[in-house]
């Protein structure tokens, strides 16, 4: 609760700042539309059924990339973090790939897949693949070399030395990877909506600009903003007991 | 005898330099003995120690543990590391049953019923479910010592195990170290700084020197356990070996004469 404190004072002072903006700023509505005008935006969105319909979609987009993201990054970052000498080959293209935007990807997505739910999938498996692929090769080259010494002492079989020792001693730092990414990726969910899909948020933002409903594309914009920062305290949640599990503290 | 070790010389390469850390050591050890490992820094004692535990695979010589030669993969010891050697992630129950796990030969309620005998052995049962950061130095290395002892091994490597307790704690798990040892008759090799530890707890004592690291002497301790630490013969005992302790430092110091 103490937590909450902060979050509600912050955007109490922001939307105060916001009002007295448009109040006192003599902007035209249209052009930047005030706190209440957005607030009855988001209950028409709301009344008409259209926001949860969007969120959903977007969500669930997300969550495919992301996941198939996480399945590909971990597995393939588990197996270069332990053979680095593979790496060593592989590093250089992913590093080449990396910089480009998942954006610039956008026209041959949507030329290979269609209009539809692929591009935002795949947007955002483009996004947290390379976060997540990353941080998972850099967790497992720098484990601790004494826990490989306790498998050793032990005896343990090389498939149990992955998945006894290696997985969960790189575990915490392969969060923080899945945490980047997690908030990189949903940025991008909505680029890939606004030229990929004919539904959810992204595409809410499209239909608003061509109707000219400044209101509207801000209670998008604000609704993307609030999920982003749910994903983000959520996964910041999960993160915090598995650290505290290990006796890990971390700020 | 038990084991063997036969002409074990090591160098290492370090920025261009060679450096001997062990020159033609040899060394027999019986089964069930227990031998200390004592001599200044830097004399090898942490290099000899993982070259029997097989952590070293490249060195000269050969060792052999209950006759089979120890390989980078086949020693039959198990070594309590300084820093405990628990995995974090684990409860003291899980580390514990980590080498058990890795035999096939267990059947889930028998690692089980084999771990809770071993946490009660040093006194951790009700510890069975904390994690290793919630639990003292000492316990800790308990619990490394449990670890070591539910696989049941032939014999058992510590490199200074009791180095970061204090003087409280370490005596009473020098107690429980005999105290075990005596019971399951683990042949132990067990590195320390401390000439009294050495003494309180060593069938035999090796003096190594450094520069190239070798035997320096081995001292037989034939004191009646329980030792009382400040009987005369365990004060001679301890004059000598700090005598042999000297001397072994004297004869590195022509470098400085010149
Ligand atoms: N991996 C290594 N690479 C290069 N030199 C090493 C390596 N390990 C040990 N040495 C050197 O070998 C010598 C013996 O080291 P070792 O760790 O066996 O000494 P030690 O007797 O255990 O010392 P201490 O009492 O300080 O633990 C030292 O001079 C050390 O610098
Ligand atoms: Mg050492």
């Amino acid at each position: 609760m103490k937590k909450a404190i902060p979050i509600i004072v912050g955007f109490t002072v922001l939307i105060t700042i916001w009002q007295l903006a448009t109040l006192t700023g003599g902007y035209n509505p249209v052009l930047f539309p005030p706190p209440l005008s957005v607030a009855s935006g988001l209950q028409e969105l709301i009344r008409e059924g259209i926001l949860v319909e969007s969120i959903v979609r977007s969500l669930v987009r997300f969550f495919i990339g992301y996941i198939l993201a996480a399945a590909f990054g971990l597995s393939l970052g588990l197996y270069f973090g332990h053979f680095l000498n593979v790496w060593r080959f592989v590093n250089p293209i992913a590093q080449f790939l990396r910089p480009i935007s998942p954006i610039a990807w956008l026209p041959f997505v949507v030329l290979w897949f269609g209009i539809g739910d692929v591009p935002a999938v795949v947007i955002v498996f483009i996004a947290a693949f390379f976060p997540i692929l990353l941080t998972t090769v850099s967790a497992v080259s720098k484990i601790d070399r004494n826990y490989l010494k306790v498998a050793k002492n032990f005896g343990l079989s090389k498939f149990h030395i992955f998945t006894k020792i290696i997985i969960p001693a790189a575990f915490p730092h392969i969060t923080t990877g899945f945490h980047i990414a997690i908030g990189s990726a949903w940025v991008f969910i909505v680029a890939g909506e606004m030229v990929g899909a004919q539904s959810g948020l992204g595409f809410l933002i499209v239909d608003a600009r061509q109707n000219i409903r400044a209101d509207l594309l801000m209670a998008a914009m604000v609704v993307i903003g609030l999920l982003g920062l749910l994903i983000d305290l959520l996964f910041g949640l999960v993160e915090k007991h598995i650290y505290a599990k290990q006796g890990i503290t971390k700020d | 005898m038990f084991v063997k070790i036969d002409n074990v010389s090591k160098t290492y390469k370090q920025s261009g330099e060679i450096l001997q850390a062990l020159q033609n050591v040899n060394l027999e050890i019986e089964k069930s003995e227990f031998i200390s490992l004592i001599g200044p820094s830097g004399c090898g004692k942490t290099t000899l120690l993982n070259i029997l535990a097989g952590f070293e695979s490249v060195f000269d010589g050969h060792v052999h543990i209950g006759g089979k030669e120890v390989t980078k993969s086949h020693s039959p010891g198990v070594t309590i590391f300084q820093n405990y050697g628990l995995l974090p992630w684990r409860t003291i129950r899980k580390n514990v049953e980590l080498g058990l796990e890795a035999k096939k030969t267990f059947s889930q309620r028998e690692i089980h019923s084999i771990s809770d005998e071993y946490l009660e052995l040093v006194g951790l049962t009700s510890f069975a479910k904390h994690y290793p950061h919630q639990l003292s130095g000492g316990m800790r290395q308990r619990a490394a010592i449990a670890s070591a002892l539910a696989v049941n091994p032939e014999i058992i490597f510590m490199d200074e195990p009791l180095g970061a307790l204090d003087a409280f704690a370490r005596m009473q798990i020098q107690d429980e170290i005999l105290r075990i040892w005596q019971k399951h008759k683990t042949t132990v090799v067990f590195i320390t700084h401390d000439i009294d530890e050495a003494i309180y707890l060593s069938d035999r004592i090796v003096v190594m020197s450094p520069r190239p690291g070798k035997i320096q002497e081995i001292i037989n301790i034939y004191i009646n356990r329980p030792r009382q630490r400040n009987l005369p013969e365990f004060l001679d005992l301890r004059a000598k070996i700090l005598e042999i302790l000297h001397f072994a430092k004297k004869l590195q110091q022509p470098d400085f004469y010149l």
